[in-house]
């Protein structure tokens, strides 16, 4: 009676055990997703990025363990094999999410420098633009300078060669223009006739004269007081004609000249004495500055 | 980070928990007819996830495993194949959480190669722009 008892309870835990629960066999899917779910706990991204289905896989692998079929334990391990693949997924997801952002950045950031880099070029080609108008300003400044220069050269250069030609007739720049003072000594007492020592002058005045035919000639005589004003005067034409006679001679154009008798209107030194008297007596030759609109002639010298 | 689709977060949160009740649970327990129905609506909503995510195109497999066992699962709940009804289930949510993953990363990886390409070009632009 005890012993039957005691079999039946024996046998009774045995079927309840048996009941609920089957020896863990062998199947492959197990293998499987045993495999998977441990190569995926060492993959660093997925511990990152996805850990819960992970969580959950190893979860579902416990159920599988201890399943009490077959049929749970290939479903529990079908289960958890698809939690390994979601969280690989996730994982995969998540860091390319990370790698969107991180390339966005570097996007703007190049985009950035794009534009700064065309703001800058803009900017420079502007500057060029203003330095080379600016340039182009100065040069053309410049060649006007130059120019100038050159024309005030020039003058300057004619202006010495007809200093240095009348040095050699000693020749005097007065506002009426240059003149030249031709003393009596050229001229025979009382005498209107030129000498012919002076020959040499006329020809260099002659020669000057021709090379500047813009210049107008004024040929005034002068006397001493010595003797009535009048026939002083009538002398001091007819000696200021005889320089003109001479000057047509060497080829000088007879409307260049003008002509005048003063007379001793004009005296350059006092007349009482010899040597005053000498210097008063004169032909004045003022070769005009060339003709500017609006100029007077001006005063003769000895006013 | 943050996942695309507030939706998504939430189908998540709700999936893991439903997930570990069922693999807690035990199988010694007795199967509830009304948690199985609840099993089948998820798989459903999940299934929809991944339709809307392209999945058709970028998982297709795991897609269709998970339209077929959905199927399958609402049939053994009319036959009252319980247990089938609810490991099908779970399965089918299973396969379909696969194929919406798998399809963001997908769609993801593509603008990933996509920012690669602009800046590729931006790159060859500045180099360009360097030499002149």
């Amino acid at each position: 009676m005890q012993f039957r008892f005691i079999v039946s309870i024996v046998v009774f835990t045995g079927v309840i055990a048996i009941g609920c629960a089957t020896a863990p066999q062998e199947t492959p899917q197990l293998n499987q997703a045993r495999q998977t779910y441990s190569q995926a706990r060492n993959d660093p991204l997925i511990a990152q990025y996805a850990p819960v289905p992970l969580h959950e896989a190893g979860q579902a692998l416990n159920r599988a363990e201890n399943a009490e079929s077959e049929a749970e334990r290939r479903h529990f391990a079908y289960l958890a094999e698809r939690r390994v693949e979601l969280a690989q997924s996730l994982a995969s997801q998540r860091a390319a999410e990370d790698q969107v952002e991180q390339l966005r950045s570097e996007q703007q950031e190049m985009l950035l420098r794009m534009r700064a880099r065309e703001a800058e070029q803009a900017r420079q080609e502007a500057q060029q633009a203003q330095e080379q108008i600016r340039a182009y300003r100065t040069e053309q400044q410049q060649q006007e300078l130059t120019q100038t220069q050159r024309e005030t050269e020039q003058a300057r250069a004619e202006l010495q060669e007809l200093r240095q030609e009348l040095d050699q007739l000693q020749a005097r720049q007065t506002e009426r223009g240059i003149l030249l003072t031709f003393s009596d000594v050229l001229f025979a007492t009382s005498e209107a006739q030129v000498r012919p020592g002076s020959e040499r002058t006329m020809t260099q005045l002659a020669g000057f004269l021709q090379e500047h035919p813009e210049r107008q000639v004024i040929i005034e005589g002068h006397t001493d007081s010595t003797g009535p004003a009048e026939y002083n005067r009538q002398l001091s034409q007819q000696r200021a004609q005889a320089v003109a006679d001479a000057l047509q001679a060497e080829g000088v154009g007879a409307d260049r000249f003008t002509i005048r008798g003063l007379g001793e209107d004009y005296p350059v030194a006092p007349n009482t004495t010899p040597a005053g008297r000498q210097q008063n007596r004169r032909v004045e030759i003022i070769i005009q500055n060339p003709v500017q609109p609006g100029a007077d002639e001006g005063q003769p010298s000895g006013t | 980070m943050n996942l695309k689709h507030r939706s998504t977060a939430h189908a998540w949160a709700v999936t893991t928990m439903l997930f570990l009740l069922t693999v807690i649970a035990g199988a010694c327990a007795g199967v509830n007819e009304d948690q199985i129905r609840q099993d089948i609506a998820q798989a459903e909503a999940a299934i929809s996830e991944a339709q809307r995510s392209e999945a058709r195109t970028h998982a297709p497999l795991e897609l269709r495993l998970a339209e077929d066992k959905l199927s399958r699962a609402r049939s053994a709940l009319d036959n009252n194949e319980y247990r089938q009804a609810q490991w099908l289930a779970e399965e089918a949510l299973a396969d379909a959480d696969v194929a919406e993953a798998k399809a963001q990363s997908a769609r993801t990886r593509g603008t990933v190669e996509q920012l690669q390409d602009t800046i590729q070009t931006l790159q060859s632009e500045i180099q360009r722009q360097q030499k002149q």
